[in-house]
This record gives C-alpha cells, sequence and structure tokens, in this order.
C-alpha cells in the first residue's frame, strides 16, 4: 500500500509535464503565426469593429446610440407599414451627446436653452408654431434667414402645406450646426422630443414618417444665421 | 294677543340671524367649489402625469411639440375643467412640485390660449414659460381689458392681408380671458369675432349651434345666449388687489 502510494505521484508528475510543455508549445506557435502571418491593421480592424455592423465614421463627441434605444426612438414599432420613423437613420453614426429629459425639447436647444421646453406658441404670432410664425420670430430675435447652402447655424423641419394629417404648415423640429464637421458631411445636433439628444448626418432626420405613414418631422424649411 | 312692535322685533331677530348666516353660507359654498375644482385639477394632472410617464402610453416619442402628450383622456380632462382650473395650475406651477413642469405649462396655454411670446434671453431672465404664465396669472392679466381694445382698434380698420393677419393673431393670444369684451363687440355687432369665440372654447358654442333643434336663430344671437348660460365656465376671478 505504501509502496504503490509512493509510486503514483512520481509517474502523475511525468504527465502533468509533458502536459505543460505541449501547452506552451501550441501557444507560442498560435503566437508566431499571429504575428507572422496576420497583418497588423486587420488586427486592429478586427478589435475596432468588434460589435459595430459597418464601417464606423470617426466619432464626434458623444457615443454611439445603443441598439436598445435606437430600436425604441429612431423605427416605430406596427402599425407603420414602413416599420421606420428615420428611415435614413444609421445607428451606427447615431451619437448621443445629452441624455434622455423631457426638462427641453428641441426648439429650445436650437435657440440655446436646455432648462425649460419651449412650447410652439412661445414662438408668437398665430401661436401654432407655422413656418411664418418661426420665420417672423427668428428675424425678429436677430437671426438672418438663409438657403440651405448657405452658412447657417439653425435649421427647421415642416411639414410642407397640403399634406395629409392636421399639422400642414406647422413647423415640427429644430437642430443645430453640430461642432463636429467630419468626413465631407455636414453634421447636425438636436432634442428628440422628450428623448436623447443626438448628432447625425443632416439628411438622416430626412424623410420621417409616423405611425400612420404622414409626414413626421417633414421636410428641412428654414435655414437661420445667428449674426 | 302680539303687539305690532313684538312681530316687528322677531322679524328683525330673524333677519340678524338667517341673513348672514346666508351669506357665509354662499361665501362657503363658493370657496368650496374653489377647493373641489383644485382638487380636482390635482388628481387630474397627477393622472395625467403618470399615464404619459410610461413611454408605451406616447405614440411619438420624438414629438418635440408634445402633441403625443396631450392625445388621451386625461389631458382632456384637465381640458374639460376650464378656466376655473387655472388658479390651481399655476400654485402647482409655483410649488414646483413632483409634475413635469411642461405638462403644466402645456394644460395651462392650452386652456388659457394666452400666447406669450418668449425671447431667449428672457428665457432666462423669467424661468423659461413657467415664470412668464405666473408673471401674467398674477399681474399682467389684470390689463386684458385694455390690451383687448387696443388689439382691436389695430386690427379692425385693417384691410384684408398679412398685416391684418398677425393684428388678429394678437388679439386672439390675449387668450380666452378677453372672452367677455369679445362678447360686447359681438353684442354691438362685429361677427368677425364669432370664430374667436370658437377658438378660445375649442368650438364649445359651434358644437351647440350644430346640435340645435329648436326655433330657427341667428349664430350671433346664438352665441350671446350660450354665453350667458356658460360663462361661469369661462371666467377667472378677478385679480386680488394687494
Amino acid at each position: 500500500m505504501t509502496k504503490y502510494n509512493s509510486t503514483k505521484p512520481n509517474r502523475n508528475e511525468g504527465e502533468t509535464a509533458i502536459l505543460a510543455v505541449s501547452l506552451v508549445t501550441g501557444f507560442l506557435m498560435l503566437l508566431v503565426v499571429w504575428m507572422f502571418f496576420i497583418p497588423p491593421a486587420e488586427q486592429g480592424v478586427q478589435i475596432a469593429y468588434a460589435g459595430l455592423q459597418e464601417t464606423p465614421t470617426p466619432a464626434p463627441p458623444g457615443s454611439v446610440m445603443s441598439q436598445e434605444r435606437f430600436e425604441a426612438i429612431m423605427i416605430a414599432p406596427d402599425p407603420n407599414e414602413n416599420d421606420h420613423w428615420f428611415p435614413n437613420s444609421v445607428r451606427t453614426r447615431t451619437y448621443v451627446t445629452g441624455a434622455a429629459t423631457s426638462t427641453y425639447n428641441c426648439f429650445a436647444w436650437a435657440l440655446g436653452w436646455i432648462y425649460s421646453p419651449f412650447e410652439p406658441s412661445y414662438f408668437g404670432g398665430s401661436g401654432t408654431g407655422t413656418v411664418t410664425d418661426v420665420s417672423n420670430y427668428m428675424t425678429g430675435e436677430g437671426y438672418t434667414e438663409v438657403t440651405s447652402d448657405g452658412d447657417w447655424d439653425v435649421l427647421f423641419w415642416a411639414i410642407p402645406s397640403g399634406s395629409s394629417g392636421t399639422d400642414d404648415d406647422l413647423v415640427k423640429h429644430a437642430a443645430t450646426r453640430s461642432s463636429y464637421q467630419g468626413d465631407g458631411y455636414v453634421w447636425i445636433e438636436s432634442k428628440m422630443g422628450a428623448n436623447e439628444r443626438i448628432v447625425t448626418r443632416l439628411t438622416d432626420l430626412d424623410n420621417s414618417i409616423n405611425v400612420s405613414g404622414n409626414p413626421h418631422y417633414g421636410s428641412r424649411v428654414l435655414y437661420f444665421r445667428k449674426d | 294677543m302680539i303687539q305690532p312692535k313684538t312681530i316687528a322685533y322677531c322679524t328683525i331677530l330673524v333677519a340678524l340671524i338667517v341673513i348672514p348666516d346666508g351669506i357665509s353660507g354662499g361665501t362657503e359654498t363658493s370657496e368650496q367649489a374653489d377647493t373641489d375644482i383644485s382638487k380636482r385639477c390635482r388628481i387630474a394632472v397627477a393622472e395625467w402625469a403618470e399615464y404619459v410617464s410610461d413611454p408605451k402610453n406616447i405614440e411619438d416619442p420624438t414629438d418635440s411639440s408634445f402633441e403625443s402628450h396631450m392625445k388621451n383622456r386625461y389631458f382632456h380632462a384637465i381640458m374639460d375643467l376650464g378656466v376655473p382650473a387655472l388658479e390651481s395650475l399655476i400654485g402647482q406651477m409655483k410649488e414646483g412640485n413632483r409634475t413635469p413642469m411642461f405638462l403644466l405649462e402645456l394644460a395651462f396655454q392650452r386652456i388659457s390660449k394666452r400666447v406669450i411670446k418668449l425671447s431667449p434671453s428672457e428665457f432666462a431672465r423669467i424661468g423659461g414659460g413657467r415664470g412668464a404664465f405666473i408673471k401674467w396669472w398674477e399681474k399682467d392679466r389684470a390689463k386684458i381689458g385694455e390690451e383687448f381694445a387696443e388689439c382691436y382698434e389695430q386690427w379692425k380698420p385693417l384691410s384684408e392681408g398679412e398685416e391684418k393677419l398677425q393684428a388678429y393673431y394678437r388679439l386672439r393670444g390675449l387668450g380666452v380671458l378677453a372672452m367677455p369684451y369679445a362678447i360686447e363687440k359681438i353684442r354691438d355687432g362685429d361677427n368677425d369675432l364669432l370664430d374667436t369665440i370658437d377658438f378660445w372654447t375649442d368650438k364649445a358654442p359651434e358644437k351647440a349651434f350644430s346640435e340645435h333643434k329648436g326655433e330657427p336663430v341667428s349664430r350671433k344671437d346664438f352665441y350671446l345666449t350660450w354665453w350667458e348660460e356658460n360663462k361661469e365656465h369661462w371666467l377667472a376671478k378677478p385679480l386680488r388687489s394687494k
């Protein structure tokens, strides 16, 4: 019994040593293959792109919106036949720059105020936030109306007159030109209702539709420069 | 036999007991009504706030003008309280309670129909829409009669066009508290203000007029009768002098 017990540990130590040598050799061989046969650029890409579905743009301030929030905010539930509210938007270039809050809205953000919402009636005029109301308000506040290719700081979307639904000619959204302007595109920053403030490409919020299939934010109609 | 003198004394005694009691009873009823509307308003606001706090109840979470927050029966329950609820809404704004301020601002604006144009610099100075509405309610609304007279005089002589439209918006933007002055103008024959009454009241008289089945009556006469029958719902208590 004692003899048997004294020889068995010796045999196990030998097996363990062989196993350890094999593992170290295998690891070293894999390391050599990785270092010498995979180009360094691709090694970086594999790490940096993990979890992303397409080539990311250089990141502006903020972080890419999570899949969960993107689905909640930018993609509509049924019965929207197209299942999208913002069909041009792409999650991997939708950057969150401010937390979801009802403390302020897009109009407040566009006017440089983040401590309370700016309700359309505050534009004055008809009290409903028509294109004319906003145009008169902005020019009265020292902004100059410019064209879309001009040097604008603030822009507004509106439902075109004659559209189906009851909101035609009403301004529906506002944004500022983002401090980030990269990769050859125009980027904007806007507060999405009571949701996050985001940075997107200028065209990402175009062609939006609501759950009834009608225009949601409408078209970009007013551009202003702050003098 | 009872002397006439005794009867007179008794009458005076009864009058001294009953009449003050009646007056105080009336005051109590009025105060009770105020308390009642305030309680109902607070409950309605709390229910509305709870309802819209659930994202599932907001049809459009990216709506920047908060229209989605108003498409539900809880908001309409507040609207149904009418002008008497404005005092309570202001009270809740001043308390700065748990209710999101923008909900109180929305409810106040949609009932009062008061259009307050706010510049970005004013926003910071008076504390946003909340500050503007409190200031108007507690101070500036005392001048509503003068404002109406001024806006009316600016609007009426203008010929049709953009200038007249903008002048009309200024008059309409005075809100529902200007209704007694508009009614006087209608009484004097200005039927152009009938549509303004509809705007301020969310078409309450128009609906009643369309359902009218009695003797044929002109729209003007119907609106004037409607006003006499319903004005308590559309009048605010005058400001207390301080």
